[in-house]
């Protein structure tokens, strides 16, 4: 079966992440922009920071035969740096532009400050004038009212729930997500937010409509084969062959598609990797066999 | 560097391309960037330019091809699209007075298929000239679509960059293990600086136990030193290295013409 992450920090990742997710099933990552872990000090960083996402990220992820995306913004976080969010607001365009980019995000509240509502609110505006999907990132502290309060403002500016997608949920805020249309993300991670157990539950109770299991695997302790692998508990535990399809591969390409920029024949047509840029520690194969792999359709 | 009747002719074969509804968003984009006051839109539509204009591949009759192998000399070598013609268009909009710093200044923030095109297109334009310290940057590139644009079918290189850029170009070629043959006017680029790095490379892997690419010695002959020869003569060879490497090792080889080591860069 063919897998989508459609939430992963790849920057963070190894290559031998990379080729375990592409053993795994994965065909496609969904890369959104988000802290490194530490604050940025000056707008350059952004800046260099998008063009890694649409430039050598994308090309690095080629080279594994697995197709890149990203979405941009400015995180919840680094928005209560004002001065640096306004730089950081007027560069956006400019990558919100660009082919590969399916959604405004991961944006949303953090601590749910002044300044986090002004740029949320702000590239809420930023997505409607580039018909782009949204990627709500939900506050971790204060996640009831954050995810509430989240909902309200999409819907004061006038999105549809339909072109929105509300991530790190759990088994609380996933009701009241769906209840208003909202497309309702699932991160499993090995110890914290959501479990594959837990998350086999959930797809039991409320079904595949709707629902989107990824990885948010990053530079902290993550899974980049959390899809595929609470895919294979799904299926041990009983849970339909559709419903797996659709909560690890479908409504992510469903929801992402609508940006034009996420086609699944993108990577059902025939890929070839050369991956021929190795020798003398170039670049990403060092030491390795040259090879060209020839991916047909995977299906 | 493209004369102004060669920029029309291209602009013209280009436009010729597009279906009505492409045509109009192409000559309204480039309308507002040829304004020097709104030339700074060209990054935005730059990148938007795929949800405007398909990705269909242009073919190209023989004449339209005779003409554009005269503007730009290795057209035919690589495949363009629709997107890269509009995109080769807005960069021929802009006035040469602004295109410098507005063109480096998209450079560093251009994804991958951006890059691409904007390497292709350097050429073109009438101040080509001024952009090559960004070539001898892309060549720093190790994402392989992006160095093939620039080494590939694109007559930028050989006819800008100076001795120790090219030099470099053709080295990462061999790094990169990409082919040589689809260097434009390579033959012109050889020099003696550029034959000893090659030789004392082909010593390297030698030493380490691996091959060489059989087109290095296209850049190599006529500079071959003792040590090599040397070295040569201590190996053996097979196939088609062995008919390469025999004939580089004789004297005066009348055989040794373009033709020749394009036959054996197809091969290889």
């Amino acid at each position: 079966m063919n897998y989508i992450d459609p939430h992963i920090h790849m920057v963070s990742r190894t290559t031998d992440d990379y080729e375990n997710m592409k053993a795994a099933g994965i065909v496609a990552v969904i890369e959104p922009a988000f802290w490194l872990g530490q604050a940025r000090t000056n707008v350059g960083s952004f800046k260099d920071y998008f063009s890694m996402l649409v430039g050598w990220e994308r090309f690095r992820a080629s080279q594994f035969g697995i197709k890149h995306y990203c979405t941009i913004g400015l995180n919840s976080k680094e928005a209560n740096n004002e001065a640096l969010a306004e730089q950081v607001i007027e560069i956006l365009p400019e990558f919100l532009a660009k082919e590969g980019v399916v959604a405004v995000g991961e944006i949303g509240y953090d601590d749910q400050t002044t300044a986090e509502d002004k740029y949320f609110r702000q590239q809420l505006e930023l997505a409607k004038e580039f018909d782009l999907p949204v990627m709500i990132h939900t506050p971790h502290r204060d996640k009831k009212n954050g995810t509430l309060r989240t909902m309200d403002v999409i819907e004061e500016h006038g999105i549809s729930p339909y072109k929105v997608v509300i991530d790190h949920n759990n088994e609380e805020t996933v009701e009241w997500v769906r209840d208003r249309g909202y497309w309702a993300a699932f991160t499993i991670y090995p110890k914290t937010k959501m479990s594959k157990k837990r998350m086999v539950e959930i797809v039991k109770k409320y079904g595949s409509e709707q629902i989107i299991v990824d990885s948010s695997a990053d530079w902290g302790v993550s899974d980049p084969l959390s899809v595929p692998k609470t895919a294979a508990l799904m299926k041990k535990s009983g849970v339909s062959d559709k419903d797996i399809h659709l909560t690890c591969y479908q409504n992510a390409l469903t929801i992402y598609g609508q940006s034009g920029q996420f086609n699944e024949s993108d990577w059902l047509t025939e890929t070839t990797i050369n991956q021929a840029d190795l020798h003398e520690g170039n670049t990403i194969l060092r030491g390795q066999e040259a090879k060209t792999i020839h991916f047909k359709n995977p299906k | 560097m493209s004369s102004l009747k060669e920029q029309t002719q291209f602009t013209n074969l280009a436009k010729s391309k597009f279906n009505p509804k492409e045509l109009d968003w192409v000559l309204s984009k480039t309308a507002i960037v040829s304004n020097v006051e709104t030339s700074k839109k060209f990054n935005m539509f730059f990148s938007l330019t795929p949800r405007f204009v398909s990705n269909e591949i242009i073919t190209w009759s023989p004449e339209e091809i005779k003409t554009l192998k005269n503007i730009y000399p290795g057209f035919s070598l690589t495949q363009w699209n629709k997107q890269d013609l509009t995109r080769i268009l807005l960069m021929l909009a802009l006035a040469p007075s602004v295109n410098k710093s507005i063109i480096e200044a998209f450079f560093e923030i251009a994804e991958m298929k951006e890059q691409v095109v904007l390497y292709k297109g350097l050429y073109l334009l009438e101040n080509a000239s001024e952009f090559s310290n960004q070539v001898a940057e892309g060549i720093r590139t190790n994402m392989v679509n992006v160095f093939d644009a620039i080494a590939s079918g694109n007559p930028f290189a050989q006819k800008y960059l100076d001795d120790e850029a090219w030099n470099q170009l053709i080295l990462k070629s061999f790094f990169m293990d990409r082919p040589l043959y689809t260097i434009q006017n390579i033959d012109q680029g050889k020099n003696e600086d550029l034959a000893n790095m090659l030789q004392d490379y082909v010593k390297e892997r030698w030493a380490a136990g691996r091959q060489v690419s059989i087109e290095i010695w296209r850049m190599i002959v006529g500079y071959l030193r003792d040590d090599l020869k040397q070295l040569i003569s201590e190996r053996s060879f097979e196939g088609l290295e062995k008919e390469v490497i025999d004939t580089i090792t004789q004297q005066n080889s009348p055989s040794l013409n373009s033709e020749y080591w394009e036959r054996i860069g197809k091969t290889e």
